[in-house]
């Protein structure tokens, strides 16, 4: 919490209490780039199904306010309520939830009447467009007095009541939102070091983002896996005919969303229907084992918590640098609730946490949901 | 739209409620803090607490369980770090108080009574998530008025809001205690006990066993509560009641004080959306305004009896 109070100050100045009025809903702020998060309304602009269990949505943002999207990073996530907010006694699914962002467009020209809302042809328009600028990563885009357009994708799995009432949101409709939310991944240093992205199941669609983000940043040696329990449960557009099954451990361009990065990457279905059979972790073994050139190499995971504990002890075998994305069962996802503590080990430098010497909670939401995976305690 | 606690002006009615808004200006980037009637705090006790083991909250039908565990940085780094924060707030602010013993409450209490931005102090005596968080005193009307008094004690000039549990058989004794022992106002009321637990591995949700229910799920017993408070007790004494649970909507907060409470808290709701603060304020303003009713003070307890 000590970031964010630092953070803080610089919205409090001490006289005066205008400070205050940039934060709410649909006011136009006087300075958009103090601005790190907030609510906003969000169009939906298309939803779109992959394989049996996952959707994409296209959300877009519009105002001077939407300036903290353009400059979020791959890790952030976005926490949407899955209700109507504005209608009484309408509470079933009382909480929100959160998502990780799978990408973010930022939009500079005038797009009215331009932008097609069709669902069924939304991926051409979207990515083909000279519309679209890409966005920098890192550094913070230009201010720009005139209004911007950001557009958010997520990419969820049909799970419970939340993910239903999602999926039936139809082109046009609002939906409520806060983000960015957390702290997302950290780059390597240097534009040769090798980035090893992995990601499992619903953990899959930031490695999307963050393969664009990384390319972006110049970096050069990228490669991903992915790790589903089956060919059906890909969060992604898959790309049958590039992959030869007789080869599963050389990365190919296999998925749509790494391909458009220039990404190759191996596919690992526990159920053996595509690609490399067995779990992510373990064609990332079979990978490192036969790999050569990998120092200075991070490794970037997202995905269930047991995934997670195997790259993360994977990568301390091998000595590599793991970040590792987790999840957490969250109520507010901006640091007031304390619901998503996870434990940690206490730095030397690091006594600020509550807790005992050897260990204490950190908040997913605010903390993270970024950490690195030697800090992590793995029940 | 103003309305008084004691000797506190409100500009309005609507307040935070403890524990779902952070220390100080965390959910600054999400609503104006400065149009609300007043900041309640989270929880500060002596020592800090690293809460409860996770899962801490649970989504139940329209509510929500929840076992913090009071996490919080104590009061020495609180007031070392959130008061000079809580200084620049531009509305009155409460600091909610827990504690393990009567000892505790007053060495926290008796500290926080000597900052000028300090408007008042909110009892927490009704925390169901620790063994001796203050719900012993909450339980016991005879212990409630003893931890009230001693606290009053330690600081005659402090505005003391005693938060009242509704775990109890009969929430008037725990009120009438408050009242007897100092009290200045009440908050009614903090959350249900509650548990859930997974068909699955056959294991309670939550880490720690149980927690407290907020949220919609629990507004008409807490509108109950209001009431037979506000009717027996409260009214006849003088005493001024926020009241609290599964406020979401201007509806709701007028329903309330409708029920015999002067102010409103908003909590669960303020997690989901902070920004249903200030839309409550202005829902509230409608409704007078559509009603032709003066002051929202006209409203307090005038459900038909």
């Amino acid at each position: 919490m000590g970031d964010f109070f630092t953070e803080l100050r610089s919205f409090c100045p001490k006289s005066s209490r205008k400070s205050q009025k940039m934060t709410e809903i649909h006011q136009k702020s006087p300075s958009p780039k103090n601005i790190h998060r907030g609510e906003f309304n969000a169009q939906v602009l298309s939803q779109q199904a992959f394989g049996s269990e996952h959707w994409s949505m296209m959300l877009q943002l519009t105002g001077s306010r939407v300036q903290c999207f353009a400059d979020s990073r791959a890790g952030q996530f976005i926490n949407i309520a899955c209700r109507n907010l504005y209608v009484p006694n309408n509470s079933s699914t009382l909480l929100r939830r959160p998502f990780s962002i799978a990408d973010i467009q930022v939009i500079t020209n005038d797009i009215e009447g331009s932008y097609d809302t069709n669902p069924g042809d939304f991926s051409e328009k979207n990515h083909g467009s000279t519309a679209f600028v890409e966005v920098p990563p890192v550094k913070i885009s230009e201010p720009s007095q005139s209004q911007l357009t950001v557009i958010v994708e997520v990419i969820y799995r049909l799970l419970g009541k939340g993910t239903h009432w999602l999926a039936q949101r139809q082109p046009g409709d609002s939906v409520n939102l806060l983000g960015p939310l957390g702290n997302g991944f950290t780059f390597p240093d240097q534009d040769f070091q090798p980035a090893i992205l992995v990601g499992g199941g619903v953990g899959i669609p930031p490695m999307y983002f963050l393969a664009k983000q990384l390319r972006q940043a110049g970096h050069k040696n990228i490669v991903g896996f992915i790790g589903c329990r089956s060919k059906d449960l890909i969060p992604g557009i898959l790309k049958i005919d590039g992959y030869k099954k007789d080869e599963p451990l050389r990365p190919q361009m296999a998925l749509e969303q790494f391909r458009r990065n220039n990404v190759p990457c191996v596919i690992a279905t526990d159920d053996s229907s595509y690609g490399f059979a067995g779990n992510a972790a373990q064609a990332l073994e079979q990978y490192l084992d036969r790999q050569s050139g990998l120092e200075g190499a991070l490794i970037y995971a997202c995905g269930p918590k047991l995934m997670l504990r195997a790259i993360a002890m994977l990568a301390q075998r091998r000595n590599i640098n793991c970040q590792v994305c987790l999840e957490a069962y969250m109520a507010c996802g901006m640091g007031i609730c304390q619901s998503c503590a996870v434990p940690v080990h206490t730095q030397q430098q690091d006594g600020q946490g509550s807790g005992t010497d050897k260990w204490h909670y950190k908040l997913v939401c605010t903390n993270g949901p970024v950490f690195n995976a030697n800090c992590i305690i793995w029940e | 739209m103003s309305c008084h606690l004691g000797p506190v002006r409100l500009a309005n009615p609507v307040m935070t409620a403890s524990g779902t808004c952070g220390y100080t200006f965390e959910l600054s980037e999400f609503v104006d803090l400065g149009r609300l009637g007043a900041f309640v705090t989270k929880s500060i006790t002596l020592e800090p607490r690293m809460g409860n083991p996770p899962q801490r909250t649970f989504e139940t039908a329209s509510g929500m369980l929840n076992s913090i565990g009071l996490a919080n940085v104590g009061l020495e780094k609180f007031c070392e770090e959130k008061i000079p924060l809580l200084e620049r707030m531009t509305i009155p602010v409460f600091v909610n108080v827990a504690g393990k013993t009567v000892e505790e409450y007053v060495a926290v209490a008796g500290r926080l009574a000597g900052f000028k931005c300090i408007a008042g102090l909110e009892l927490n005596v009704s925390c169901p998530n620790v063994s001796h968080g203050g719900i012993t005193f909450g339980i016991d009307p005879k212990g409630l008025k003893k931890l009230v008094a001693a606290v009053r004690a330690a600081c005659p000039n402090s505005f003391l809001i005693v938060k009242l549990t509704p775990n109890v058989t009969d929430i008037t004794a725990s009120a009438r205690a408050a009242i007897e022992g100092g009290a200045n106002a009440l908050s009614l009321v903090n959350t249900f006990l509650g548990m859930a637990i997974d068909i699955e591995s056959r294991k309670p949700v939550l880490g720690n066993r149980t927690g407290g229910l907020s949220g919609p799920a629990i507004k008409p017993m807490a509108i109950y509560l209001v009431d037979k408070v506000y009717k027996e007790v409260a009214q006849p004494a003088g005493v001024p009641i926020i009241g609290l649970g599964g406020i979401c909507s201007a509806e709701d907060a007028i329903e309330f004080i409708l029920a015999g409470a002067t102010a409103v808290g908003v909590g669960t709701e303020t997690l989901v959306q902070p920004s249903c603060l200030t839309r409550i304020i202005d829902g509230i303003r409608q409704y007078l305004i559509d009603h032709k009713i003066a002051a929202v003070s006209e409203l307090i307890g005038m459900v038909e009896r």
